[in-house]
C-alpha cells in the first residue's frame, strides 16, 4: 500500500524544495520486517510521549530507510531538521534518500546546501559524487570522489575503489565542461583530471585518468595503511600504464604483510616479465610455484591449483623460448 | 614508565569507600558512565575506554602484572554522545597471553579500584597451540517485556558452566569473546547501546575482564554508514583493520571486515549489512578481500563470523527468501570453502540451528543433495563419532559446520515446523554457544539458560586428533599381526608397516570408500605414539571439486569387500598403500607408509607395543598386543599375538 503523500509535500513546501513532490519515492510498507516493524512501534510511542524530540524522528526515519520506505524517511528526516536536529545530518540524509529514490536533481540540491554548509564533510561529498556519477556527470562526479576520499577520516576501501573508478571514466569533454565548475581545486590538481584539455589524445586522457585513480588510492592508503583491495587495483593500473616498476614496487608492500602470498608473487613475476626484467621474473615464477607446491595437491583452492598450471605452463615456455634460442645461436 | 599513584591512591580510597563499590568517587566527582571496556585485543596491546560525566584533566590507565599495577599511559579524550567524555586509552608493548590488572584514573586519581575486577588476558602469539575457549551469540539486544531477563540468565548460566557462576572467573576463562551483531535493538545506536550493552552491572562487570569483537546486525545497520565508517557502532567500538591484533592475514582496511588471529585459529568477521548489499559494487572489495585474506594465512583453524545467517529457517529469517542470507551463501561461503573453513558462526535467527559436516550447499534448501553432507552424524563423540577432517590446515572442502546461534535473549519458531533440512540440531532454547579449542580439536556445545548444554559436536582435524590416550579396553583380537618401523635417519628410507590377519571384518566397517572413518593406533608403555588415518574419500570430497587436479592416490576395490589403497609418493602422511579384506576369521587389514611425509615413532620403543584400527564412526575396533623381536634405533619389528 502506497503512503500519502501529503504530510510529506507540506514539509517540503516549507522548506521551499517542491520539485519531489509529484513523484512518489518508494514502494511503502510492502514487506516484512517484524523486527524494523517492532522498534518502528518503540519510536513511535516515544515520539507520541516526546512529539517535539527530533532525535525520536531521526530514529524512526532510519529504520523507514533500512525497509526502503524512502518517502517516510525524507518526511521523517524534514520534521527532524523542522524540530532543530543538526542540518549537516539531515541535508545529507535527505540526499541519500532522494537519490536512493532516483531523484537526482533533488538530491542534489541538498547535497549543494550540505557542502555549502560544511565544504569538509566527506559524507556530503561523497553523496554527491554518486548523485552526479548517476546522472553522468563524471567529471564533477570525479571531483567529489577525490574530495570526499581526501577528507573521510577513513575512507573505506569499496568507496576508495569506486572513487577510482570515477576517474578512470572521465573523459576529455567531461573535463573541458567542468573547468568553470571545480569546486575543490586542489583536489582537481591531485586528481589530474584538471589537466586536461580539448587537444588531449585518447592516450593522454587514459594516462591523466590513471594518475588521478593512483593519486586517489595513495591518498585513502596514507591514512589506512596498505589495504591490498586498493593496492592491487593500482597494481592493474601501473600495469596499464606500462610503469612495471611500480607495479612491483606497489606489490612489494603487499608481500610484506603476507610474505608467502603466491599470487602476488606470481603477479610481481608478471610486472617483472613485461618490464623486461625475464630472469627476476623467472625467479618470481619458481618461487611462486615451489610455494603453491608446498600445499599438496588436494589442499589447494582451485584458484592456487589453476595457478601452478598457469607458472608451469610460464617456466615450461620460457624454458623452450630459452632452448630455442640456443638453437638458434648453435646453428 | 611512572611508578603509580593511582595505586597508592586507589589503596587508600579502597579503605575508605563503600567497600561493595566497584567504582571509585574521586575528589573531583567525576561518574564513570560507561566501562571500562576493553577493545582490540592483541598479543602485546589491549585498548581501554570508559566515558565520565565530566571532563578529565587526564585520562590515564595504570596496570601491572600484579594489582599493585605501576606502568601508567594516558589516553585522548573527546566528548560522546551522552553529554559526556569518552576516554580512549591504548595500551601496547604488552607481554602476550599474560594476565594484567588495571585501573583507570584522571591525572593520578583512581576512578576504579585495582583488583580481580579489573584484569585482562592478552592474546598468544598467532600459531600457539593452546586450549582456547570462545563465547559466541548473536541478537542479545533483543529484550521485548522481559527486561532482558532470558539474556541475564544465559550469561549467568555461562558463568556457571566455566566458572562456577563468578564472573571473574568466567571471564578468566573465555579467551575470545565474539558478538554477531543485533547487540542492541531499534536502530542499534548509543543510546540503546548504553541501556541494553553497557549499563546493566551484570554486563559492565562482564565487559571489564573481557575483549570482545563484533559483526554487524542489521539493527546495528539501521544506524551507521559501512562505507563511510560512520554512525554510532563505530564511534563506540574498535576494530582491526590491519594487523594490529597479530594475524597471518591481510590488512582488510575497514572496521566493516576484518580478521585476527587468536592462537592457532584464523577468525574472519564479514559484513551482512551494507557490504553484502551492494557486494557487486562497494562491497566487491570485501570479497577481494576474503580470498587475498585466507590465501595468506596458515593458521590451523577458521571459523568465520557474520550476523545473517546463509543456512537458516527462522520464522521471520528465511535463508531461501531474505536476498542478505542469499548473498552471504552465494558470495561468502564457496570461497571460504576453497580455502578450509571449519566453523561458520551466525545470529539473527532467534533460534540454534546447526548442520552437520556440509559442503558445497550453495542453493536454495530445496537443492540439498546427499553429497553435500559429508558426515551426516552428529558430531559428538559419545554418540556416533566426531567430524574428521584430513587436514590440520587449511584444505579445501573438507567440510565445514555451520550454526547459527541468535538466541541469547529471546527464542523464535521454525517455519516451516521442520526447519531447515540441512540441519542437525534445531532448538528453540534461550542460550549460547561455546567454542573450545584445544590443539587439532575443536567442540562446539549449545549451553541453554538453565545451564544444560543441549548440542555438543567435535571436530577432530589433521591425523593425531583421534586415537584414545591409552588402548581401547574391548577390541577385537586380531587372530595375526606384524608391526614394523625402519627409521635410518634418512627421511626417505623411513617406514612403518602393520599387518593384521586373521580377523574377522564385516565389510561395512572397512568401506573407506563410502565414508566409513578408520584411525589405526599405536601404543607402548609411554603412551601414544603413533597413528595413520587412511584418506576418505568422501571427506576430501573431490568428486564435489572438479577443478581441482585429481590428487595422486585413488581407492580401488576389485571384489565385494575388498578395498586397495595406492598412493606412489605418500601425499597422506607417507601412507603409500592400505589393503582391507572383508571376512569371518579371514579378514585382512594392512598399512604401508614411506617416505619424506611419514612420521615413525621414535625408536626404541618402550616396553609393550599395542596396535588397534578404530572405526570412528562406529566405536568398533580390532587390536593386537605385539612382542617384541627387534628394537634398536633404526628397526623395529614385532608379531603377535
Amino acid at each position: 500500500m502506497r503512503r500519502s503523500f501529503r504530510a510529506l509535500g507540506q514539509s517540503l513546501i516549507a522548506t521551499g524544495l517542491t520539485a519531489v513532490l509529484m513523484i512518489g519515492l518508494s514502494p511503502g510498507i510492502s514487506q516484512s520486517h517484524p523486527d524494523i516493524s517492532e522498534a518502528e512501534d518503540a519510536v513511535a510511542h516515544a515520539i507520541a510521549a516526546s512529539p517535539n524530540d527530533p532525535a525520536l524522528y531521526l530514529r524512526r526515519a532510519t529504520l523507514q530507510r533500512s525497509r526502503k520506505d524512502w518517502d517516510a524517511a525524507a518526511a521523517s528526516y524534514i520534521k527532524a531538521a523542522d524540530l532543530g536536529a543538526d542540518r549537516d545530518v539531515t541535508d545529507v540524509a535527505l540526499a541519500s534518500v532522494l537519490l536512493d529514490a532516483g531523484l537526482h536533481e533533488t538530491a542534489l540540491m541538498h547535497a549543494d546546501i550540505a557542502i555549502a554548509r560544511s565544504p569538509n564533510s566527506g559524507k556530503a561529498s561523497l553523496v554527491r559524487a554518486r548523485i552526479h556519477a548517476r546522472s553522468d556527470r563524471r567529471a564533477q562526479a570525479a571531483s567529489d570522489y577525490t574530495h570526499a576520499v581526501k577528507v573521510l577520516e577513513h575512507p573505506e576501501p569499496g568507496v576508495v575503489l569506486e572513487a577510482m573508478q570515477a576517474q578512470l571514466e572521465v573523459s576529455v569533454q567531461d573535463a573541458v565542461e567542468l573547468e568553470d565548475a571545480v569546486e575543490h581545486e586542489d583536489d582537481a590538481v591531485t586528481a589530474g583530471n584538471e589537466m586536461l584539455s580539448d587537444g588531449d589524445s585518447p592516450v593522454d586522457v587514459a594516462e591523466q585518468n590513471i594518475r588521478s585513480a593512483l593519486a586517489v588510492a595513495d591518498t585513502a592508503m596514507a591514512k589506512l595503511g596498505i589495504v591490498p583491495t586498493i593496492q592491487s587495483r593500482a597494481v592493474e593500473l601501473e600495469t596499464q600504464r606500462g610503469r612495471h616498476d611500480g607495479a612491483v614496487a606497489r606489490i612489494d608492500t603487499m608481500l610484506e604483510q603476507a610474505p608467502r602470498h603466491e599470487i602476488w608473487i606470481a603477479e610481481r613475476g608478471d610486472a617483472l616479465m613485461a618490464g623486461g626484467k625475464k630472469t627476476e621474473a623467472m625467479n618470481a615464477y619458481t618461487k611462486a610455484l615451489a610455494l603453491v607446491n608446498e600445499r599438496p595437491a588436494s589442499k589447494r583452492s582451485p584458484k592456487l591449483a589453476a595457478l601452478a598450471i598457469e607458472l608451469e605452463n610460464k617456466l615450461s615456455d620460457q624454458h623452450n623460448n630459452n632452448a630455442g634460442d640456443n638453437l638458434n645461436e648453435n646453428q | 614508565m611512572r611508578i603509580s599513584k593511582i595505586t597508592r591512591l586507589g589503596t587508600i580510597a579502597a579503605v575508605t569507600v563503600i567497600m561493595s563499590a566497584l567504582t571509585v568517587a574521586s575528589a573531583s566527582a567525576q561518574t564513570i558512565t560507561r566501562g571500562p571496556y576493553l577493545q582490540m585485543p592483541g598479543p602485546d596491546r589491549m585498548t581501554v575506554i570508559f566515558h565520565t560525566d565530566l571532563a578529565l584533566t587526564s585520562a590515564e590507565v595504570d596496570y601491572g602484572t600484579t594489582v599493585a599495577l605501576g606502568t601508567i599511559t594516558p589516553g585522548t579524550s573527546s566528548a560522546d554522545l551522552m553529554g559526556g567524555f569518552k576516554h580512549v586509552v591504548e595500551l601496547s608493548s604488552l607481554t602476550d597471553f599474560t594476565k594484567y590488572f588495571y585501573a583507570v584514573g584522571d591525572s593520578g586519581t583512581p576512578l576504579t579500584i585495582a583488583g580481580a575486577d579489573y584484569a585482562f588476558t592478552t592474546s598468544p602469539l598467532p600459531g600457539t597451540r593452546q586450549p582456547i575457549r570462545i563465547w559466541t551469540f548473536g541478537d542479545s539486544g533483543y529484550w521485548p517485556g522481559n527486561n532482558g531477563t532470558e539474556y541475564m540468565d544465559s550469561r549467568q548460566a555461562y558463568y556457571d558452566h566455566v566458572g562456577g557462576g563468578d564472573v571473574n572467573v568466567a571471564a578468566d576463562a573465555t579467551d575470545v569473546m565474539m558478538y554477531l551483531g543485533d547487540n542492541a535493538y531499534g536502530t542499534g545506536n548509543d543510546p540503546t547501546y548504553q541501556s541494553v550493552f553497557f549499563s546493566p552491572p551484570e554486563l559492565a562487570a562482564f565487559l571489564r575482564r573481557q575483549p570482545f569483537l563484533s559483526a554487524i546486525g542489521n539493527h546495528e545497520g539501521a544506524a551507521l554508514d559501512s562505507v563511510t565508517e560512520t554512525g554510532d557502532y563505530f564511534g563506540m567500538f574498535n576494530f582491526p583493520t590491519g594487523n594490529e591484533l597479530g594475524t597471518n592475514g591481510v590488512a582488510s582496511g575497514s572496521e566493516s571486515y576484518y580478521s585476527f588471529d587468536y592462537g592457532n585459529i584464523h577468525f574472519i568477521v564479514l559484513d551482512t549489512e551494507d557490504n553484502i548489499e551492494n557486494i557487486t559494487t562497494t562491497g566487491a572489495a570485501m570479497k577481494t578481500w576474503l580470498e587475498d585474506d585466507l590465501i595468506a594465512t596458515t593458521a590451523d583453524w577458521i571459523i568465520a563470523a557474520w550476523h545473517r545467517p546463509p543456512y537458516s529457517k527462522g520464522i521471520f529469517h528465511d535463508s531461501d527468501a531474505e536476498a542478505n542470507e542469499i548473498a552471504a551463501r552465494e558470495e561468502f561461503v564457496p570461497i571460504l570453502e576453497d580455502y578450509g573453513v571449519d566453523l561458520v558462526i551466525s545470529g539473527h535467527s532467534h533460534t540454534y540451528e546447526r548442520t552437520p559436516l556440509i559442503d558445497d550447499h550453495i542453493g536454495l534448501s530445496t537443492t540439498l543433495e546427499p553429497f553435500h553432507i559429508l558426515d551426516g552424524g552428529n558430531g559428538n563423540p559419545l554418540v556416533d563419532g566426531s567430524y574428521r577432517k584430513a587436514s590440520l590446515q587449511q584444505a579445501p572442502h573438507e567440510g565445514a559446520v555451520f550454526i547459527v546461534t541468535g538466541a541469547a535473549a529471546d527464542t523464535r519458531a521454525f517455519s516451516p515446523s521442520s526447519g531447515h533440512p540441512v540441519m542437525n540440531k534445531k532448538l528453540v532454547f534461550v542460550g549460547t554457544s561455546v567454542i573450545e579449542v584445544d590443539g587439532d580439536v575443536l567442540v562446539g556445545k549449545y549451553v541453554n539458560d538453565v545451564g544444560t548444554v543441549m548440542d555438543t559436536f567435535q571436530i577432530d582435524k589433521g591425523i593425531s586428533a583421534a586415537c584414545p590416550a591409552a588402548p581401547l579396553g574391548t577390541c577385537t583380537a586380531a587372530g595375526k599381526a606384524k608391526f614394523i618401523v625402519k627409521s635410518s635417519g634418512d627421511p626417505a628410507k623411513d617406514q612403518t608397516q602393520w599387518k593384521w590377519t586373521k580377523v574377522t571384518l564385516d565389510a561395512s566397517d572397512l568401506d573407506p570408500t563410502s565414508g566409513t572413518d578408520l584411525i589405526a593406533c599405536a601404543w607402548d608403555d609411554t603412551g601414544h605414539i603413533y597413528d595413520v588415518v587412511p584418506p576418505n574419500p568422501e571427506n576430501l570430497g573431490y568428486a564435489q571439486f572438479p577443478t581441482t587436479p585429481p590428487p595422486s592416490w585413488a581407492w580401488t576395490s576389485k571384489k565385494a569387500g575388498q578395498h586397495g589403497y595406492k598412493d606412489k609418493v605418500g601425499s597422506v602422511d607417507g601412507l603409500i598403500k592400505v589393503k582391507t579384506k572383508a571376512g569371518v576369521g579371514k579378514g585382512k587389514m594392512q598399512f604401508k607408509s614411506k617416505g619424506a611425509n611419514t612420521v615413525p615413532p621414535a625408536l626404541p620403543l618402550t616396553g609393550v607395543l599395542t596396535a588397534q584400527l578404530i572405526n570412528l564412526d562406529s566405536g568398533a575396533c580390532w587390536g593386537s598386543t605385539l612382542t617384541e623381536k627387534k628394537n634398536d634405533g633404526s628397526s623395529y619389528i614385532a608379531a603377535g599375538p
